[in-house]
């Protein structure tokens, strides 16, 4: 295999390591004193540095050999990852997304100097912290526990002196365990020993302190009468002894001693129910690592498996009738092929609190960000389109929907925001939501926008309901924001969202509070490739309809169908509903409707709005496979897609909710 | 592309020779995927004219286009309607339908006997990668990739039925 042939292999495991990545940063950045999350990290740096170094990527090798150098520090705990250092780090991950996505463009890493830069910035991190670092290898301060404490502090209260000596036992002393030893029984004479480091196990096994010039020390604290020259005095009569120091342990550094550990207690304690956690999600992981054993399809080989099972389905159709068992069968390949299709809707989700972290710091706005049904599957064909458009919501609650800090504490809300992203089922339909508690859109600003901008007359903005007054921001070239930010406010963006969810198949509705939020919520078929469908026949051509968007079937009579405005409409049960002569609208060649001849209609449902839509022939309900269809040839969206029929005739799929 | 050919030193080009009207074309072979029998396709609706529509190419959806409505040759095929084929060519990754009056053969077109377009198309030599001489045959050397290309400018098409006027006269002097 040449590497070429990894390269795709390459890439697949970069995008993966890289989100793992992210949200490992995410999680530093909260709890930079979690090694898990560290150990982590650097393993995908690792991993990385070794894969790039195959495939002879010499940049993000660079980078990433860099990181591990950040890290390890971090990692051992001889360093805090600081915020600068978690921006950093972030910085870095930023530029091996561009080092991948150049290298899915052309093959081959940009040329990038800044890469350079970054690496000059990793080392100057490294460095710094190290020389700022205390020499801590060289002689530990002793510690205290708080038995130890309570003995000290008890002592100082009665005016004994506690004392720190450190004895070097010189290098050359062959037996420096007997030495001290022998300084343990000489301090025992002059006062009560409340620490002895190393202990006496682990002297007896050869464990010593080591300073910068001798390899042999040891550590003693005492509690003593005695002055210090006679405490030096009685330790230098031993041989081979070759330095004492002694210094006094004050109230003072107590004090000191006591806050520093006070202050560890209470992060430790901080720290402990989100180490269970992290258990917890440890396990969880570690499950669902195994349930979720992935393995990297070709999507060609996928996508010819679902034509041959679309066919089958066709032809399943066709010899129903003959063998049931058939059917079972092809019901069965149908499942797991249309499983293969589906993937958890965290992909999407998983880039976005990295997104929200950077536009909030941006528009100094503090958010939370709640995600919740990360486990919905959906479809590979929508969760690949699907991303760009919740970018887009999700600014637009950022930008226009939260308020400042300041604004929302005097609106009595707490100061940080929440936008929450939910993903759920309802019925044969996804539902993402978009919520943010933010200060809603106020449906009379919008109103007199519209009438501004000659969307709407004054006298029809009247007549609108709220939800009506809500998807006037879903036209193009609306925008309520007079100044256009740097994210969002340009007018183009809703509507755009809007034709993206339409052409999945899709709806999208708003709801909104002032004051209290605003909620979109996107509906999606959770499958793209089988659907039920209604066979139709508008003149001699066959077209399928999405059965989950019709909502009846009715004959009528020419005489039910009045006229107002100059449009056609029918009446069913108390509701006026338009009605389109789908041979009229489709063109239809040699075909032209009868006015006077009673006419089937087929009442299709689409944003909580009804149409009705004139066919000659109801030919029934069957299964099709929806198979994409290019663009181009149907410029106005009216035909969502095709498929085959069993005698190998193509269909057109049309398109509901364009028509709505 | 005639430019790469020839920087790419090869010597000879594998082409198919198809009819539209009473000209001949040639497509590099090794973008048409294969040859089919005209068969009934669907109407898309609102679809360009020269769309004739999808058809269902062992499961899969192939849009099929007509190669002289597209290029608003107007003649008369001077092969019998038996004799229509469908091409369908792979380009860029879209497979489309070219519908043609007639396959004719496959040769080897010598690289060298291969000319740039006689006449000046402005930005607009795209669709042509020259015209090719073979035995006392003058072909019209298309480029797939922006042959097949279902929108684009009237210009182009305007250019293509310029070269095709250029070649009858050309040929007439032969």
């Amino acid at each position: 295999m040449s590497l070429e042939e990894y390269l795709g292999l390459f890439i697949d495991e970069s995008k993966e390591n890289l989100q793992v990545l992210n949200g490992n940063l995410l999680k530093l950045e909260k709890e930079p004193e979690n090694t898990e999350v560290l150990n982590e990290i650097f393993r995908v740096a690792h991993t990385f540095k070794g894969m790039a170094k195959t495939m002879g990527f010499n940049y993000t090798s660079d980078l990433t050999h860099n990181m591990e150098n950040l890290l390890d520090p971090l990692r051992s705990g001889k360093k805090q990852a600081t915020g600068k250092v978690v921006d950093l780090l972030f910085s870095c991950l930023d530029k091996l997304e561009g080092l991948v996505d150049s290298i899915v463009d052309k093959g081959s890493e940009h040329e990038d100097t800044s890469v350079n830069e970054l690496v000059k910035d990793l080392q100057a991190a490294i460095n710094n912290k190290e020389t700022a670092e205390p020499d801590t290898s060289a002689c530990q301060k002793l510690e205290f526990n708080e038995y130890e404490q309570i003995v000290i502090q008890e002592a100082i209260s009665q005016g004994l002196n506690v004392k720190e000596i450190t004895v070097c036992i010189s290098n050359d002393c062959v037996l420096p365990g007997v030495r001290s030893f022998m300084v343990n029984s000489a301090l025992e004479n002059m006062g009560e020993i409340i620490k002895y480091q190393p202990s006496v196990e682990e002297i007896e096994s050869g464990v010593f302190l080591k300073t910068k010039d001798f390899d042999h020390a040891v550590k003693v604290l005492l509690i003593t009468h005695e002055p210090d020259e006679h405490i030096i005095d009685k330790i230098q009569d031993i041989s081979e002894i070759a330095e004492v120091e002694v210094s006094d342990i004050t109230a003072e550094t107590q004090i000191n001693q006591k806050l520093k550990e006070n202050n560890i207690d209470t992060t430790e304690e901080n720290q402990q129910p989100e180490e269970n956690k992290q258990e917890d999600l440890q396990s969880q992981k570690a499950i669902s690592k195994v349930v979720n054993q992935t393995i990297r399809v070709n999507a060609g080989r996928l996508d010819k498996l679902m034509n041959l099972v679309g066919e089958l389905v066709i032809n399943k159709t066709r010899i129903f009738e003959l063998s049931k068992g058939l059917e079972n069968i092809t019901g069965e390949i149908q499942e797991i092929v249309m499983k293969l299709r589906m993937v958890q809707v965290d992909q999407v989700f998983n880039r976005f609190p990295r997104l929200v972290r950077d536009i909030s710091k941006n528009l100094k706005k503090e958010v939370n960000l709640v995600i919740k049904g990360k486990e919905i599957e959906i479809d590979r064909a929508v969760v690949d389109e699907i991303g760009d458009p919740l970018v887009h919501l999700i600014r637009n609650s950022l930008d226009h929907g939260l308020e400042t800090p300041e604004e929302r504490i005097r609106n009595g809300k707490s100061a940080k925001g929440t936008i929450e992203l939910h993903a759920l089922n309802e019925g044969d339909n996804i539902l993402i939501k978009v919520i943010d508690d933010g200060k809603g859109i106020d449906p009379e600003r919008i109103k007199s926008k519209a009438i501004a901008k000659g969307f709407i007359t004054e006298e029809a903005a009247r007549s609108l309901d709220e939800s009506a007054i809500f998807d006037l921001v879903l036209k193009p070239g609306f925008s309520t924001i007079e100044v256009a930010t740097d994210l969002s406010g340009r007018g183009v963006g809703m509507d755009v969202v809007k034709s993206k969810v339409s052409s999945l198949g899709g709806t999208i509705d708003i709801s909104s509070k002032i004051n209290k939020g605003t909620t979109v919520t996107i509906a999606l078929p959770s499958t793209m490739a089988i659907i039920q469908a209604l066979i139709i026949k508008i003149g001699e051509e066959i077209y399928a309809m999405p059965l989950n968007c019709i909502n009846e079937v009715i004959d009528i009579t020419a005489n039910q169908v009045k006229k107002i405005q100059n449009k056609e409409v029918i009446t069913v049960r108390e509701k006026t509903i338009p009605l389109i002569r789908m041979p009229e609208f489709l063109e239809t060649p040699d075909y032209i409707e009868d006015p006077e001849q009673p006419i089937t209609v087929v009442i299709v449902k689409s944003h909580e709005k009804y149409l009705g839509i004139s066919v000659t022939e109801l030919v029934g309900q069957q299964e099709v496979v929806i198979k994409p269809i290019n663009k181009k040839l149907c410029s106005e969206h009216y035909i969502s897609g095709a498929t085959t029929l069993g005698n190998g005739e193509v269909a057109l799929i049309l398109n509901i909710n364009n028509l709505v | 592309m005639l430019e790469d050919l020839i920087r790419s030193g090869q010597k000879e080009l594998q082409v198919i020779i198809f009819k539209l009207g009473s000209e001949e074309y040639a497509v590099p072979i090794n973008c048409v995927q294969e040859i089919i029998m005209p068969q009934k396709a669907t109407r898309i609706p609102k679809s360009p004219k020269y769309v004739e529509g999808v058809i269902n190419l062992r499961g899969n959806i192939v849009p099929v286009i007509d190669g002289k409505k597209k290029f608003l040759l107007k003649e008369k095929s001077s092969n019998p309607l038996i004799d229509k084929r469908i091409m369908v060519l792979e380009v860029e990754n879209e497979t489309t339908g070219l519908i043609v009056d007639s396959v004719n053969e496959v040769i080897n077109l010598n690289v060298s006997e291969i000319e740039p377009p006689p006449i000046d198309l402005e930005e607009n030599t795209e669709i042509f990668c020259g015209i090719g001489k073979y035995n006392n045959r003058l072909l019209i050397l298309i480029n797939s990739e922006k042959f097949m290309t279902i929108h684009e400018e009237a210009k182009k098409i305007e250019a293509f039925s310029k070269v095709t006027d250029v070649i009858k006269k050309a040929r007439a002097v032969v």
